[in-house]
């Protein structure tokens, strides 16, 4: 799938995936996008990474640090605030797909 | 699987080669690298080969986008950061010099008297005082000049009289109108002489010119009835009287509709 059609959404997708998840890390979301969409829609790391940092920064999303020895695992969850943000994102995109669809004259099957 | 400590030590001597140091997002990376790896190993691929694969997933542009982003976002945060500790140190000099201000202007009484500015003025007197209704010369002495077309004694030609003369000898008490402040206590050679302006409201102001001797001074409050000064014959007059003048909303006005004996 292309990327700029991904680009928009990826915060959505990022915001919806730990709302349903709990928490999750990097490797983790793009495994997940990428079965949830029959290898479809392949989130690029160089995307990923700023979105989650951007998101942390907004304060939507918590980080926390797991370390097994010389190793961390950084984990993402929804802050109070980024489940409010998440249900308005995806209602966002439903009223997006259907204004697509009446635009585009798109039938559903 | 999971990689043994020498495969990831090499994975974090690739990203340290790439330039990617910092340590918060090589930690991030690497764990993302070596997931990456560990699931091709998985499927039975060689290590260095699942490295290889790995990162030409990942890509050169990939590591790039993340690394400059992340230090974009961080220097954000720090102008933001520095921002708010200049709006801080800007409010912080303002409060004390308005509150340096404020207590200068309470504290100050010289710069309260001698300020020309009529709204300070209007602080001192904001009742409407009642109109100077007193005679201004202590004792029963005569109006002998009106207010009005007169002819100048001294100059001889017919001229506009904006007050009116009370006969008096030297020494006899001038008194104040009226309640108000002085906003005039002038020594002229010509003209009024020796004289006081007092201001009791918005509206009215009285005068009393040719005086020989002076009891107050500008700024000063006086009450109804207080000795202001003496009769004299100074400034342009032959004979000792005081001439007296109430100004209505700065235009003069005849004396005699006011004074109540």
């Amino acid at each position: 799938m292309k990327n700029e059609l991904i680009k928009g959404t990826l915060k959505t997708i990022i915001l919806h995936l730990l709302e349903k998840e709990g928490r999750m890390y990097g490797y983790e979301i793009v495994q997940k996008v990428k079965s949830l969409s029959h290898d479809k829609v392949l989130l690029t790391e160089g995307a990923l990474y700023p979105a989650l940092h951007k998101l942390e920064a907004e304060g939507w999303l918590i980080a926390e640090k797991e370390s097994i020895g010389k190793r961390v695992r950084k984990y993402y969850s929804l802050s109070k605030k980024g489940k409010i943000v998440s249900k308005e994102k995806i209602n966002e995109f439903k009223e997006f797909i259907d204004s697509m669809r009446l635009v585009l004259n798109i039938e559903l099957k | 699987m999971e990689l043994n400590e020498n495969q990831f030590l090499f994975l974090e001597f690739l990203l340290n080669k790439k330039g990617i140091t910092e340590k918060e997002i090589q930690e991030e990376l690497l764990d993302h690298l070596a997931a990456g790896v560990e699931s091709k190993m998985d499927n039975n691929i060689l290590f260095h080969d699942a490295v290889d694969e790995t990162l030409s997933e990942f890509g050169e542009d990939n590591f790039k986008l993340i690394y400059n982003n992340r230090l974009t976002l961080f220097n954000q945060k720090n102008k933001k950061k520095m921002k708010r500790i200049i709006l801080f140190i800007f409010i912080f000099l303002g409060t004390i010099i308005l509150l340096m201000a404020r207590g200068n202007y309470w504290n100050n009484e010289k710069m309260y008297a001698d300020s020309d500015n009529s709204t300070d003025i209007n602080f001192a007197i904001q009742v409407n005082q009642e109109p100077p209704e007193a005679y201004p010369v202590k004792g029963d002495f005569p109006i002998t000049s009106s207010f009005g077309k007169r002819l100048h004694p001294i100059h001889k030609v017919m001229r506009f009289h904006k007050g009116i003369d009370i006969k008096a000898p030297i020494g006899t008490d001038v008194v104040a109108t009226s309640d108000g402040e002085i906003i005039k206590a002038e020594i002229k050679k010509s003209g009024y002489g020796i004289h006081v302006v007092i201001k009791h409201d918005e509206t009215y102001k009285s005068l009393y010119a040719h005086l020989s001797t002076m009891n107050v001074k500008k700024g000063d409050f006086v009450k109804k009835g207080d000795k202001i000064g003496e009769v004299g014959a100074t400034g342009s007059t032959v004979l000792p009287h005081l001439h007296y003048e109430i100004q209505k909303e700065g235009e003069s006005v005849d004396p005699k509709n006011y004074i109540r004996m």
